[in-house]
């Protein structure tokens, strides 16, 4: 950043304000922004053409123009973009709480090319310790959690029961019951989901005698 | 020299059976499908039948086109992001449906599993050890 433009933006806070949390876990203050004046002379927004004059200043210079860099100036990198916001929170703006929800947000699209949703989520959950994290570490650890276990058990002992009787169908399961079957798998998880079944067990019942799989 | 590993969740197979099976709930939205899937450290990726993608109302070209080789030959699979959850773990993840309604199997692979979880295996016994793996390993050892 110019010296020029950090001086239009007003001073530069502290670095320990990226940080969302103090040690206690407690969410620290940012002081409020000393008003300041801006230098420089102001930018002539004076309508200039009859499209100006419809759509407003500055429509045909800059702001509504395509902009033929755009894509180029984009973040590229996970990297880029933090470095970006924690710019403008060392400058003041009042980026704090869209950046934090902007990263909380789970099915907006990424802000930055080629990260997924979970990556981004990921980072919501350790906001305050992720600006300085680098990408390739970020890209590779992914969004998990600790669950209860799913157990099909029964379900799995009725089909190796019944196995030859409904070879090739498929069918969903609940406990040791047969709540639907048939040939075509939506008829029978619709089937099952009618019969009051939330997450249904479908399953294309294999045949006892198959060959043995040879991998890929 | 020893190694020591730890685990959070064990899971027992049939050892008799063709391959090892494990149940696994896939979801996107509110909708989730429960199904058996194999696991297989030679797949890439976590791949399952085209049904399933139907089963959470995906629209299966949408996603990204893959062709997967085989030792016979190759198939056409398309990725999405889904939510799989196998034994205690959940992982946001690209799973892969089947292009064609005859592919049959359904494989945690890879990418998306097997690169997220620590895993014990003692066959004979059909036993299927399994921890997140939580470490970010180091940028130098590549």
């Amino acid at each position: 950043m110019s010296q020029s433009s950090q001086k239009a933006r007003g001073p530069a806070y502290p670095r320990r304000y990226l940080s969302l949390r103090g040690r206690q876990g407690a969410i620290k203050q940012r002081p409020p922004a000393p008003s300041q004046p801006i230098s420089g002379s102001a930018p002539d927004m004076s309508p200039r053409s009859e499209v100006e004059k419809l759509l407003g200043p500055g429509s045909e210079r800059g702001g509504m123009m395509p902009d033929a860099n755009l894509a180029a100036r984009r973040p590229a990198t996970l990297e880029q973009y933090l470095s970006g916001s924690a710019e403008s929170l060392l400058s003041g703006a009042p980026l704090l709480e869209s950046f934090y929800k902007d990263l909380q947000a789970p099915h907006v699209e990424s802000p930055i090319p080629g990260v997924t949703p979970d990556i981004r989520r990921t980072y919501s959950a350790r906001t305050h310790r992720l600006i300085e994290a680098s990408i390739p570490a970020l890209e590779w650890r992914p969004l998990s959690s600790i669950r209860r276990p799913i157990s099909r058990e029964r379900e799995i002992r009725w089909l190796a029961e019944n196995r030859n009787k409904y070879a090739g169908q498929w069918v969903v399961v609940e406990g040791d019951r047969l709540v639907a079957s048939g040939p075509d798998s939506r008829e029978v998880f619709q089937a099952a989901k009618q019969a009051g079944i939330e997450i249904p067990f479908l399953v294309q019942v294999e045949p006892e005698k198959q060959l043995p799989f040879g991998g890929w | 020299m020893p190694h020591n590993l730890t685990f959070s969740a064990l899971h027992l197979y049939n050892s008799g059976e063709p391959g090892i099976a494990l149940p696994v709930r896939l979801s996107k939205g509110a909708d989730g499908v429960d199904l058996i899937a194999h696991l297989d450290t030679g797949a890439s990726c976590c791949i399952f039948q085209r049904n399933y993608a139907d089963s959470l109302d995906i629209d299966v070209e949408t996603g990204e086109k893959t062709k997967f080789g085989t030792a016979s030959g190759y198939f056409i699979a398309y990725g999405h992001e889904v939510s799989i959850i196998a034994l205690d773990l959940e992982f946001q993840a690209t799973a892969y449906f089947a292009e064609d309604y005859d592919f049959t199997r359904n494989v945690l692979g890879r990418q998306g599993w097997l690169n997220r979880v620590r895993l014990g295996l003692v066959d004979y016994e059909g036993k299927l050890y399994v921890v997140i793996t939580t470490s970010i390993p180091n940028q130098s050892e590549g």
